[in-house]
């Protein structure tokens, strides 16, 4: 087990900046999770790391040791790729074996290890199995357990699950997370589903473009995104263009093309008065509320429905707040009361908002104000 | 369902019932007749100048022969056994000239593919340029046959460079005689040509995947290439050896030019069996031998091929 330090890393290839000067510190023993859209650079860091590339400059330390420009076999590592890559050649045991050989473990201790491992992944009996006679899950487990078995110091991850069908995905994504708790491995997760990195870790790191674009636990990032990137990479917000009129403990905005102003006291910075925000509301942090509860919040909206759906678990509610489209989404046994809502005003309260920095004059968000995770590339 | 005649029988199913023999001939000429049609002259060409002439080699080797008018040997068709019994006779040295052409081509055949090897990985996995140059120089030594094997008489001459290094670096004190010998042949035939190419194609098709892996998982690239690589590799390689053995035993023109027309090699005694010697029996015989086992070796080669298919 390790801490991984990363100082000033930079990849290029050819004209694109893959990596842009990341600098970023996982701790040890944590599960943390590298998430971002395709091509943000996510998994060039993860490789990097591994040290399948050469970064162009700065600097990894894998826990005191700096492994920079130390070929792969020389880091005490494990990697889970996105394709299976359980060798086809050698049954389960074989494939963990090697794994234990080539790092010198104690050869009488094999055998045992290697049960140990299997049962980890819950594979018991597997042993003689080729990876034909496996499916893509079972064969994805006996990579984990491969990259495992050793004890390295740290464990990476490739988006081990996307070559997986949704269902499995999901068992799996829980199994990582229990095998964790196990063995207490720093475990680095590459992956481009918000869902797969919040469920299961306890930090996230969000790339985009090379940068890391916010760090943090993965409520956090949830509840204050700190650019427009992040709340439009996660989950489905709206947003409104304001200016701040007080600061202090309680921060007041204004939004003037709807003449309303909103508050909040948990902002996670303070903002100068006058500055430009984004208000941002998460189309999940909408209340419909009766008028006379409407003191329980700090800001109170009124919608005009346009229409509801059902999808499931969930209804979406699209209306106008004024001129201004807003996506509402409810949950809960709430949801069937709201069937035949469209054409009405409802009463709505903000469980929460959050402010980003916005560039002076910039309003291109209002035209397109509903973002979720579909409509961007995943 | 119905049955042929329209009827059903009594759980509803069908029946089944021989269909009768004139129908099936007329199914099959009406689905193969077109197709029969269009191969009909290389069939012809085919067993015209390919079947035809060995079957008559295999039946040659069957008879013997007898001295007609006391100056020329003549072909007598009656069965006999006899010449296959001189082969493997220990009076002769036919069988000890097939083992010397099946050694000579497994032990060059194995030098090659070790030495293809690395060669080619390096094609396989590295753009470099003027690749396809590399490539095709690989097939020199096949194509360009009568060249190559002219210069290569020089070069082992005993005034030849290679001599003229070998002496200078002061390694020997006398010019070696190659040329003459069968040692000239063996390194030739060790020399890697088609194998590479072969072999490339089959570690291109290693994915990549597997070696990093192995390399994350502590394997240097050495350990990766050995136990990873040549094992994906295996069926690819597998049929580059077959192959360059079973065009071993065949080696004709090398050791003819190379080391002289006395030589060991059982393709030139053949030719020994036809002239001087005039026992045309004798070298049919010899030649289904020898073609017996290139078309083991070649058998072999496809069910490498095949076995890699189902799996």
């Amino acid at each position: 087990m390790a801490n991984v330090r990363i100082q000033d890393l930079v990849k290029r290839f050819d004209q694109v900046m893959a990596v842009n000067h990341v600098s970023v510190e996982i701790r040890e023993g944590s599960l943390t999770a590298i998430l971002g859209p395709s091509g943000c650079g996510k998994t060039t860091l993860l490789r990097c790391i591994a040290g399948l590339i050469m970064p162009d400059d700065g600097q990894i330390f894998i826990g005191e040791k700096e492994v920079t420009r130390l070929e792969p076999f020389k880091r005490k590592l494990g990697m889970v790729f996105q394709r299976p890559s359980m060798f086809p050649h050698m049954s389960a045991y074989d494939n963990i074996a090697w794994a234990l050989r080539l790092r010198d473990w104690p050869k009488k201790e094999i055998p045992q290890r290697v049960a140990e491992m299997l049962r980890l992944v819950h594979l018991e009996g597997m042993e003689k199995r080729a990876a034909r006679q496996l499916s893509g899950g079972q064969a994805q487990r006996v990579v984990i357990a491969r990259a495992l078995a050793p004890a390295p110091d740290l464990l990476l991850l490739d988006e081990p699950l996307s070559a997986l069908d949704a269902k499995l995905r999901d068992e799996l994504i829980l199994e990582i997370a229990e095998i964790h708790r196990k063995t207490g491995c720093t475990t680095l997760l590459v992956t481009h589903d918000q869902g797969e990195a919040f469920t299961i870790a306890d930090n996230v790191l969000l790339m985009n473009n090379g940068r890391i674009e916010q760090e943090g636990a993965p409520l956090d990032i949830y509840q204050n995104p700190r650019t427009l990137f992040s709340a439009t990479f996660i989950g489905t917000n709206n947003f409104l263009p304001g200016i701040v009129e007080e600061s202090g403990d309680e921060i007041v905005v204004s939004v003037k093309e709807l003449g309303i102003t909103f508050r909040t006291k948990t902002s996670w910075t303070q903002f100068e008065r006058g500055t430009p925000v984004w208000v941002c509301v998460r189309a999940d942090d909408i209340d419909i509320i009766d008028e006379n509860r409407a003191n329980n919040y700090r800001n109170v909206i009124k919608v005009d429905v346009d229409h509801a759906s059902l999808t499931g678990g969930m209804v979406i509610i699209e209306g106008k707040l004024i001129n201004q489209p807003l996506r509402i989404h409810v949950g809960g046994s709430q949801r069937f009361n709201l069937l035949d809502i469209a054409g009405k005003q409802i009463v709505c309260g903000l469980s929460h908002i959050a402010l980003i920095p916005r560039e002076n004059g910039d309003t291109s968000a209002i035209a397109n104000p509903v973002s979720s995770l579909q409509q961007l590339p995943s | 369902m119905r049955l042929h005649d329209g009827t059903l029988d009594r759980a509803g199913a069908e029946i089944a019932r021989p269909i009768p023999l004139s129908e099936r001939v007329g199914q099959w000429r009406r689905r193969y007749a077109s197709t029969l049609l269009l191969l009909t002259p290389l069939l012809a060409y085919m067993i015209l100048v390919f079947a035809v002439p060995i079957a008559l080699q295999v039946m040659f080797g069957f008879f013997s022969r007898e001295l007609y008018k006391d100056v020329v040997w003549k072909v007598v068709p009656n069965f006999t056994l006899e010449n296959f019994a001189m082969i493997f006779s220990p009076e002769n040295t036919y069988l000890s000239s097939l083992l010397w052409t099946i050694g000579v081509a497994l032990l060059t055949s194995a030098v090659s593919i070790t030495l293809s090897l690395p060669a080619a990985y390096f094609l396989a996995r590295y753009n470099p340029r003027g690749k396809s140059f590399i490539e095709v120089s690989f097939l020199l030594p096949i194509f360009g046959d009568v060249f190559t094997l002219f210069a290569l008489a020089f070069a082992f001459s005993s005034k030849g460079p290679i001599n003229w290094f070998l002496m200078g670096i002061g390694l020997i004190q006398e010019p070696i005689q190659f040329v003459g010998s069968p040692l000239v042949v063996i390194i030739w035939m060790s020399v890697p040509t088609l194998s590479v190419l072969l072999i490339r194609s089959a570690m291109a098709g290693v994915d990549v995947l597997y070696e990093e892996a192995a390399q994350t998982m502590g394997a240097t690239s050495l350990q990766t290439f050995i136990r990873v690589t040549i094992p994906l590799a295996k069926r690819g390689i597998m049929g580059a050896l077959v192959l360059s053995v079973s065009a071993g035993v065949g080696a004709f023109t090398l050791p003819l030019f190379l080391a002289g027309p006395y030589n060991n090699w059982l393709s030139n005694k053949i030719l020994r069996e036809y002239t001087p010697f005039g026992n045309f029996p004798m070298a049919s015989a010899l030649g289904v031998m020898l073609t017996a086992v290139s078309f083991l070796f070649l058998f072999l080669y496809l069910r490498t091929q095949e076995a890699g298919e189902k799996s």
